[in-house]
Order: structure tokens, then sequence, then C-alpha cells
């Protein structure tokens, strides 16, 4: 059952990132060139409205969390990795996997090139032991660091986020408009 | 332009649909099972040449087994996801080179596949290394409020906007 719940939710998440366009390349792109930035602002609202239901669902022992360790020296710097490898393919793993669904020849060598990564890194590591795991930290998430309630610091944590998405996107228009006027002007000159 | 959700209504389902796969006792996680997928690769010419529990030693946090799990199957569901999509709303060919790629760099299908290759190349060395990806830090991580996912998720803005901004520069606008 599980394991069909597996592809049902598969299904799902996949198909919801075709439908917001998070698995074309010119979305992502324009998100980091910071000319379109619905797919942080979608991934962002998500995160929010998930974060406070999961915390209420959990009030009642409905949910289970599992908080990935932290490891500061790994998350920073395998992500300042990840952003580099981001930028130049404009899929992040789950999503090029939907757009080779798509039939998107580029998605194809994405994850090509990821199992290629998965590979030499895992080769890395055996022969040479290295190893981050000294920088363990634990399961840390924002409730050991506030100390409020769970709930309380997950319903902090949405507004906090929501109020971001909304100056985003207040800066976005901002921006739009003062192009509108320059281009208004040019074609008056 | 197909018919797209809005970010906000893209945001809501996938808030919703998200909130649905923790009550499933769930997590959401795509870094894991490309090890796995790299660990049948590689058991199936050598079973000594690296040990399964390399594969294994989870990202985003599975069982020690190396199977067709949970992880593996949900990718699965992300590809015919994909698929469905470009079925049901899809129009018209798939192009190899992005417009935003052609404008830039010219019609170039090599060059775009070797670097459409190259980035998850280190993507993926980038997603061992933090312990997860986008949808395991990000997606899932940060609703969780995780440190980890905190840190992930900012590194990656950091890192790739000046990346994807130097690629473009010239055709900056």
């Amino acid at each position: 059952m599980s394991l069909f719940l597996a592809i049902i939710f598969g299904i799902g998440f996949g198909y919801i990132l075709y439908r917001v366009g998070a698995l074309d390349y010119k979305n992502i792109l324009n998100a980091l060139i910071l000319k379109d930035l619905s797919i942080p602002k979608f991934m962002l609202l998500s995160v929010a409205i998930t974060s406070v239901g999961i915390f209420s669902l959990r009030l009642n022992g409905l949910v289970t969390l599992d908080v990935i360790t932290a490891n500061p020296l790994g998350n920073i710097l395998g992500g300042l990795i990840f952003g580099i490898g981001f930028a130049l393919a404009g899929y992040c793993p789950g999503t090029s996997i939907g757009a080779m669904g798509e039939g998107k020849k580029d998605a194809r060598y994405t994850v090509l090139g990821g199992i290629v990564g998965v590979f030499v890194y895992t080769i890395f590591q055996q022969y040479t032991g290295f190893s981050i795991a000294s920088f363990d930290i634990g399961k840390l998430s924002l409730v050991d660091i506030i100390h409020l309630n769970a709930f309380s610091v997950s319903v902090i944590f949405t507004i906090t986020l929501v109020l971001i998405i909304y100056l985003v996107d207040i800066w976005e228009q901002k921006k739009s408009n003062i192009i509108q006027e320059r281009t208004i002007k040019y074609v008056e000159k | 332009m197909k018919a797209r959700w809005s970010w906000v209504t893209g945001g809501i389902v996938l808030g919703v649909f998200n909130i649905l796969i923790f009550l499933s006792g769930n997590h959401l996680g795509t870094t894991t099972a490309y090890a796995q997928t790299t660990g049948y690769i590689t058991q199936f010419f050598s079973a000594t040449f690296i040990p399964i529990s390399s594969w294994t030693a989870g990202t985003c946090g599975t069982t020690g087994t190396l199977g067709v799990s949970w992880q593996w199957l949900l990718l699965i569901g992300i590809f015919l996801g994909g698929f469905l999509g470009k079925i049901i709303h899809g129009k018209g060919i798939t192009k190899t080179v992005p417009d935003p790629w052609v404008e830039r760099f010219g019609d170039r299908p090599r060059l775009r596949l070797s670097h459409a290759f190259i980035g998850g190349f280190i993507m993926l060395i980038g997603s061992r290394l933090a312990g997860g990806c986008t949808s395991s830090h990000i997606i899932s991580g940060m609703s969780q409020m995780a440190v980890s996912g905190l840190l992930f998720g900012a590194a990656v803005f950091i890192s790739g906007i000046p990346v994807a901004i130097l690629l473009y520069r010239r055709n900056d606008r």
C-alpha cells in the first residue's frame, strides 16, 4: 500500500511541478537571474502552508517529523555547490526527472550527469575515507532554537514566510513598473 | 502559453498535497533514489566493488536495504506526472534547446546538453554532501523548520543567482 502511494504521490508531485512551470528551464533561469520570481514564491508559499499544517496535525499526533541532521559545513558547502549545478542545468534532481517524463532531452542529460556525480562522489568517499560526519550537530529545527512550543513557532515561521513572499512580490511589481516607465519614455523620445 | 497555474495556486496545491504526504507517514526526497540507482548499476557489474552500505547510507532517510524503495517509486511517479502533464496540456514538440538559451548562446544542442550534464553532475555532488536536495531539504525540510533545510535553501540561491547572472550577463535586461 505504501509503495503504491509512492507512485500516486510522485504523479501528483510531478503534475503540480508541470502545471506551475517548475519543469521549464526558462522559469528556473528567470528566477535565478531575478527576472521572474514565481518559482521561489511558489516554493516558499507551499512551505508556509505545509509548515503550519503539519505542526497543527502534530498536536494530535497525526504527523511524525523526519528532520535531516544539520551539518553546517555539509549543508552550506553542499548547497553552494548545488546552486552552481542548478544554474547550469536549470533543473533540480526532482524536476529533471519530471522534465524527462515530458520528453526533454537536456533533462535526460542532467539525470545522467547526476548519476555519474553520485558515482564519483561515492568512489571518492570510499577510497579517501572522506567524511564530514564530525560536523553533525544533530536533528535541529527552529523549535530547538526558539524556546516556545512547536506549534507557535510554526505559526511565526509561516507568517514570516508569507511576509517575505509579500515583500518580494511588491519589489517585483515596483521593478516592472520602472521598466515600463523607461520603455514609455524611450518610445516618446 | 499552456494552461499554467499561477504561483499562488501552485503553492497552495503543493502545500496541501505535502501535508497529505506527511499524513501518510512519508517524506519527499529524491537524492537517495539517485544513489540507489547508481548502486543498482555498480552492483550489477560487481558486488564487491563498492559495499551496498555506501549507497544506502541515507541522505533522505531510508532503510538499509538496496531494493525498490518508496523514494525510487516516487521518482517513477514524478516521471509519469511530467509525462501526464505533457499529454493533457502540452502542445507541440519539445525543444532540445530552451528559448533563453537560444537567445544567449544560439541553437547549439551539444553545448546545452553538455551544460545540462555538468550541471547534474555538480548538483548531485552537492546534494550528497549536503545530505539532500530541493525536495527533501526545501519542500520537506524547511516545512519542518529544519536548520539543515534553511541553511541549504539559502546556500543554493546564494551561489545559483550569481552563476546564472554571470552566464546570462549579456542578455540581462
